[in-house]
């Protein structure tokens, strides 16, 4: 009973928190002091983005779809990334599977930076569900403005459309 | 003991003067909420029929600047769960997961549940693993210090399984384990590193596990690792020792004696990239090297279920049913190549391993695998892969286990919003002993449609014949004792994507096929569902 009252009050609490800076109305970035490694063995600060418009795209090995959409992010990312656009990938297999995912990042020729989140925390955080591929869309202040889970054929449509908006902002 | 509730009123406490500045935060909500109605499943039992569940999970995430507070509160809640059934099906509704964590760019602080990992899973892995339906986090506290030389990890924890398991629905209680762990990281020239692990596990230290009697008391594990990730830009090199120290109630001495037993474990992962080509070399040696704990059956009101505080790499492919991974020692290379950096890829991966096994004794194991994959009009794909693995006997009358598998997929997009996929594998098996002889067929075939970005439609077909022995796809199959048991399953599901992902909606519909699912040598039996499933998840 005392555990269901402290959640009720932490609940509140958190509603409160949550009424008072709105994601519409916060100025604040989502990354906060995210680090994660990269594949050279780099700290990467996903703060040090800041001013520009980041697509954070989590993705497995084993996944297909995953695949499919990321060479798709991957033209995007070449053809805006001089207005400011930058396309973060963030693999979550783990560490058991990293000899793997270096040769899937080289099998599909991935050019773009790929972030390992060995210990699931930033998935979590974005994607508590562990949706793949799950794409979260930053604007120059780090706000998130977009998510978009699972690919189908034309979604990097939407994607784009999307990221000119912010662009041109 | 650090409770729940007490780490809540601390986590609210460090949240007050986060909501004082409230107009810097972000506030996100991720709802789930899973409504089945379960038919009969044909597996034999009557025990898991013919009831509905509401599960509902609530994640709260609160950001500002480095400092975050996650909350994670789970609900189930059964109609007309089968009263027979043992352990039953209870009603539970409770803070699951909670967490407040500061992370700066030196400093790091995590209190309440958080993931682990050190190495490659070998020392600790403690993670979420969907496939066996498995969410464990450590309850305590973890701190890493960081600066340009060196990365300190330290942490001390309760172990922590979500108690609502997401495969058999039953409630699971917690194991009471404090794992303890220490990682000390150097970082050498040209992005080398070198690193330390220690890793200290008491089992069950207050008694309140009835299932500890087949636990360590305690166990230990040390180890060093290297890794060159990136050598002069043509490829990596990872090499990790572990050695592990378990430490029992003697069974023999009525004295407080303890028996020790010994294990360890070796993984390098070597990866070489040339002009077209890439070639994965991965050796695993691992002897009498396992973790793993018990959660409590609680006078059987709880279901009880073995956890995994390791996952070692097994090199081999996740859809293997791969049930030792504790002494076992051989080899992979896999090789994939992209003639002229074109629309082609070809790949090919032979592994070999002699395995230990107690029932059995030594094996010898090879998986061969071979497969192309093409592109076509930008976002088609096809893929097919084949390949052969078997167990083999070292001497007369022992198990065999043989595998011949295609594994495909293809997709074709149709227009500039539409798309068709087709995938699935078949499994052609023989298994067969001095007492049994059995071949049978296992698979999955999916044929979907997508409407971007609104809409998915796929209908599913699986078959598993194996406790028929047999390769003939009957829909069921008739036990001795006159039971009947699905080996064809068909279902059909609709997603629904509204509000740019705010909304998902997913509806399922028919049967679909279970099995025996493996993650690092941890393996759990799915079993299939039968019924109505809908999903929506709502992110706000």
């Amino acid at each position: 009973m005392t555990r269901i009252a402290l959640s009720l009050l932490l609940i509140l609490a958190l509603a409160c928190a949550g009424c008072a800076g709105s994601r519409s109305g916060s100025r604040d970035s989502a990354v906060g002091g995210i680090a994660l490694m990269d594949l050279k063995g780099r700290q990467v600060q996903l703060q040090d983005f800041r001013g520009k418009v980041v697509l954070l795209s989590f993705w497995g090995s084993h996944c297909d779809p995953c695949h499919l959409e990321l060479p798709l992010l991957q033209d995007l990312w070449k053809r805006h990334r001089d207005r400011g656009f930058e396309l973060i990938s963030i693999n979550v297999d783990g560490t058991d599977a990293e000899s793997t995912v270096r040769q899937v990042v080289r099998r599909y020729r991935y050019t773009f930076p790929v972030l390992l989140d060995q210990e699931t925390e930033v998935v979590s955080r974005f994607n508590p569900k562990l949706d793949l591929p799950y794409n979260v869309l930053l604007d120059r202040d780090g706000r998130v403005v977009f998510v978009h889970q699972g690919y189908r054929t034309g979604d990097e449509a939407k994607m784009e459309r999307e990221v000119l908006k912010l662009l041109s902002r | 003991m650090i409770s729940r509730s007490t780490l809540a009123l601390v986590s609210a406490l460090l949240l007050w003067p986060l909501s004082a500045r409230a107009l810097e935060s972000t506030f996100e909500i991720t709802q789930t909420l899973l409504l089945d109605y379960h038919v009969d499943n044909s597996d034999l039992t009557e025990l898991n029929d013919n009831y509905a569940d509401i599960r509902n999970r609530l994640n709260l995430n609160l950001s500002a600047d480095d400092l975050t507070l996650s909350m994670r509160f789970d609900t189930a809640t059964f109609i007309r769960s089968p009263g027979s059934a043992v352990p039953p099906y209870l009603d539970r509704y409770g803070l699951e997961k909670i967490s407040a964590r500061y992370l700066g760019k030196s400093f790091q602080l995590s209190l309440g549940d958080f993931y682990a990992s050190f190495g490659r899973g070998i020392a600790l892995r403690i993670s979420k693993v969907d496939e066996l339906g498995q969410d464990m986090t450590l309850l305590g506290v973890k701190t890493r210090v960081q600066t340009d030389l060196v990365r300190l990890t330290a942490l001390a924890g309760l172990s922590n399984p979500t108690n609502n398991d997401g495969v058999y629905e039953k409630t699971l209680a917690d194991p009471y384990d404090l794992v303890t762990g220490l990682q000390t990281i150097w970082y050498l020239p040209n992005t080398t590193r070198l690193w330390l692990h220690g890793v200290g596990i008491f089992f069950d230290p207050l008694d309140l596990n009835d299932q500890s009697h087949s636990l360590p008391k305690q166990a230990f594990s040390a180890g060093a690792g290297f890794e060159a990730p990136d050598l002069l830009d043509w490829g990596n090199l990872y090499a990790e020792f572990d050695w592990l120290g378990k430490q029992f109630e003697s069974v023999v001495s009525s004295d407080e004696q303890l028996d020790i037993s010994h294990g360890y474990a070796v993984y390098l992962g070597w990866n070489l990239f040339l002009h077209d080509c890439s070639v994965l070399v991965e050796f695993k040696s691992y002897d009498e090297y396992d973790l793993y704990t018990w959660t409590s059956s609680d006078g059987r009101k709880h279901y009880n279920e073995r956890i995994d505080y390791i996952r070692p790499p097994t090199l081999e492919p996740l859809e293997m049913e791969i049930a030792n991974n504790r002494d076992v020692t051989g080899a992979k290379i896999r090789m994939d190549w992209r003639p002229g950096g074109a629309d082609t890829l070809l790949f090919a991966s032979f592994a070999g391993f002699v395995a230990g096994d107690m029932s059995a004794g030594d094996r010898g194991i090879y998986h061969v695998r071979l497969g192309a994959e093409q592109n076509f009009l930008r976002r088609g794909r096809a893929k097919l892969a084949v390949g052969v693995r078997e167990e083999q006997p070292d001497y007369a009358g022992a198990e065999y286990r043989g595998l011949f598998y295609v594994k495909s997929s293809l997709k074709i997009p149709l227009g500039m919003r539409h798309g068709l996929d087709i995938h699935g594998f078949n499994w052609w098996a023989d298994h067969h002993n001095a007492l049994s002889d059995a071949k049978y067929l296992k698979g999955e075939w999916t044929l979907g449609y997508s409407w971007a970005p609104l809409l998915g439609l796929a209908v599913i077909l699986g078959y598993d014949t194996e406790l028929s022995g047999s390769r003939s796809l009957e829909t069921f199959y008739t036990t001795q004792d006159g039971k009947e048991l699905r080996q064809v399953f068909l279902a059909g599901s609709l997603n629904i994507n509204l509000l740019n992902s705010g909304l998902v909606f997913r509806v399922l519909a028919g049967h679909i096929r279970g099995g025996i699912k493996c993650v690092a040598g941890g393996c759990r039996f799915i079993p299939p569902f039968s019924g109505v499933r809908v999903e929506a998840v709502i992110r706000l």
